[in-house]
């Protein structure tokens, strides 16, 4: 443990010099070992505040470890770690630096202790996450990562919008508890709703994740979005909105997860859905509320990066994840359709495994404020998350029809990789104190109640046994072919087709100006060259009898006026 | 199939009627009507698909829509 070193500094630093290193087993080596020493960094601080530096007049406290930021900086780090063993097969540079210095970025947003120190971790995991969609190497994810930079880009000017306001109205760049009511607190508010994809700002999501590389949605499903919870967590705690935000967040992905056929896609709308549920607790505020959207972000990214890597082995391996064209896989790949099974039993809370020990302190929290509409709805939500990532997930891809794929198992380092975070999984279901240690609140939560257990498996076996009757009865609708319109449609669709009117309209409109000043200029021209042209009536020599005429016709004119 | 279906529809049974066998701790009062999470769950999953099924009609695209 080195005093006051940053954890995030390890993998900022690291992920440039990793390139030094040749490329293989001594790259990847290199690699593994940054988030281990970045952890144990962690792990040997103590909680206070390091690392100030004074930049102008403003000093940045750009090292602050509490409860709250250990907790995320910690599972920031084994996702790295998980994902460097997943993508140690990789033979991708860009990949390879955007892996740590992205995590990097996202640690160095937790740790940061004020504002603007946020600001420039927040702006660089939006840069260096970008990356992993392009390594695709696709038009399509050229196009994805280009409008998912625009989010994030926009995320970042808002926040420093926000910070700008609040530091010219509180002269402090301290980032605690913000709330609406404080200077620019609604422009940070959305500008951490936008990456914690709140409804209608949520779309960047399912767009550009499930476009992004095997590795690289991954990465991208832990890092990002939990930032901003951590944000929400730091600055608006308490807030009620939020509660009300969260539970649509939790409810509307359902929908779409449903119908969705891109199985990566599933996962994304299944991960806002979860996000939704992070969200309440925030809202919540209590104790209970805050440790429960922690321990949901926890497990939420082990669950989900198994659940990404699983899906990201069929990608690799069956070169599709479009449930319509899977099926069966499981006679090819048992290995990956059982850990996916896994990462499934945790996202859908089964007892023993991770999510049923996480979700339910934000359910609890719920309840013992009163909020029984958004409980309830809470609870539609996660009958829901079985439904489409629980059962839908595995069903398709790995059992329903034989599709008559043929293909090998996942790569040995993936299932290295799925098999430690499938083990996580467990482990936090099985032993929650654990976890619970870690929170920033401390808590004495029993989950494992004969009412709680009993309840929960009666929401799930029913859950899937309305899945089964409704494919026996043939009403369940068929993997399709097919994209669904989200409100991407606005900026995708609705947005170019008013900007080719609007531009049609004003060039058209330019035109007929243009035509009308040219006529015009013409009849001026014509005019004059008829009266002072060559031959025009102004322009002819007057002989000089006129002009005695005139002198006479004046002078008589002054002769009556004279008299008169 | 049949015989995964049939064993599912009797652990469902056996989860509903279990609930007669303990105290229920509720917080809400519909918490503790009888089968609440069961029925529930079930009601919730149909909706659910019969919602999504009709959300379909409306959001549903060629997959070339957006031509990329």
């Amino acid at each position: 443990m080195i005093d006051g070193l940053n954890p995030a500094l390890i993998l900022i630093g690291g992920s440039l010099l990793a390139l030094l290193a040749p490329q293989g087993r001594a790259r990847n080596l290199f690699m593994l070992a940054l988030p281990v020493l970045g952890a144990l960094q962690l792990w040997g601080l103590p909680y206070g505040e390091y690392a100030r530096i004074e930049l102008f007049d403003l000093t940045l406290t750009t090292l602050r470890l509490d409860g709250l930021s250990f907790a995320f900086a910690l599972v920031f780090h084994i996702a790295a770690l998980l994902a460097i063993i997943y993508a140690w097969r990789l033979d991708d540079p860009v990949q390879q630096v955007a892996g740590l210095l992205y995590p990097g970025a996202a640690v160095g947003a937790v740790l940061a202790g004020d504002l603007v120190t946020l600001f420039i971790c927040w702006e660089l995991a939006a840069v260096s996450s970008v990356f992993l969609i392009w390594a695709r190497r696709t038009q399509r994810a050229y196009h994805a990562g280009m409008r998912y930079l625009l989010a994030q880009i926009g995320s970042g000017v808002l926040l420093l919008a926000g910070v700008i306001v609040h530091l010219r109205a509180t002269g402090s760049i301290t980032f605690e508890h913000l709330g609406l009511d404080s200077p620019g607190g609604w422009l940070i508010f959305i500008a951490f709703g936008i990456k914690a994809a709140f409804p209608l700002l949520h779309n960047w999501l399912q767009d550009a994740y499930p476009e992004a590389t095997v590795t690289g949605t991954v990465l991208l499903s832990a890092f990002t979005t939990k930032m901003a919870i951590y944000a929400l967590a730091r600055g608006f705690a308490g807030t009620e909105s939020l509660i009300t935000i969260g539970t649509l967040m939790a409810m509307f992905p359902i929908f779409y997860a449903v119908i969705e056929n891109d199985l990566r896609r599933v996962l994304a709308y299944s991960m806002n859905n979860q996000l939704g549920f992070m969200v309440v607790g925030v809202g919540i505020g209590t104790p209970l509320g805050l440790d429960g959207a922690v321990a949901h972000a926890f497990a939420d990214i082990l669950f989900k990066a198994l659940l990404f890597m699983s899906m990201g082995a069929v990608l690799l391996r069956a070169g599709t994840v479009n449930g319509s064209e899977l099926g069966g896989l499981y006679k090819s790949m048992p290995l990956t359709a059982g850990l996916c099974m896994v990462g499934a039993a945790s996202i859908s809370a089964f007892p023993l495994f991770s999510a049923f020990v996480t979700k339910s302190l934000i359910l609890e929290a719920a309840a013992r404020e009163g909020h029984w509409v958004s409980f309830l709805f809470l609870l539609f939500a996660s009958a829901g998350v079985f439904h489409h990532a629980g059962i839908k997930i595995p069903f398709f891809a790995f059992f329903a029809h034989d599709s008559g794929i043929r293909c090998e198992e996942a790569p040995r380092n993936m299932l290295v990789a799925m098999g430690l975070a499938a083990a996580l999984c467990v482990g936090i279901g099985v032993f929650p104190e654990a976890l619970y240690a870690i929170l920033p609140y401390p808590i004495a939560f029993d989950p494992y109640t004969t009412t709680h257990v009993v309840t929960q498996l009666q929401l799930l076996a029913w859950s899937a046994l309305a899945f089964s009757v409704l494919v026996r009865t043939g009403i369940y609708p068929p993997e399709l072919r097919s994209v669904n319109l989200d409100f991407d449609w606005g900026y995708r669709k609705l947005m170019p087709v008013v900007a080719t009117g609007v531009w049609g309209a004003v060039s058209r409109g330019w035109e007929a100006f243009n035509t009308a000043v040219e006529h015009l200029v013409k009849r001026l021209i014509a005019g004059l060259a008829r009266h002072h042209g060559q031959y025009g009536v102004l322009a002819t020599t007057w002989p000089t009898g006129s002009m005695v005429l005139w002198a006479v016709v004046l002078l008589g004119a002054c002769l009556i006026f004279y008299y008169l | 199939m049949d015989q995964f279906f049939y064993g599912l529809v009797g652990i469902c049974i056996v989860l509903l009627l279990g609930d007669l066998l303990y105290h229920k701790h509720a917080t809400f009062s519909f918490e503790s009507w009888f089968g609440f999470f069961a029925w529930y769950g079930f009601i919730c999953c149909v909706a659910l698909v019969l919602l999504a099924k009709q959300m379909r009609k409306v959001v549903k695209r060629d997959e070339d829509y957006y031509g990329d």
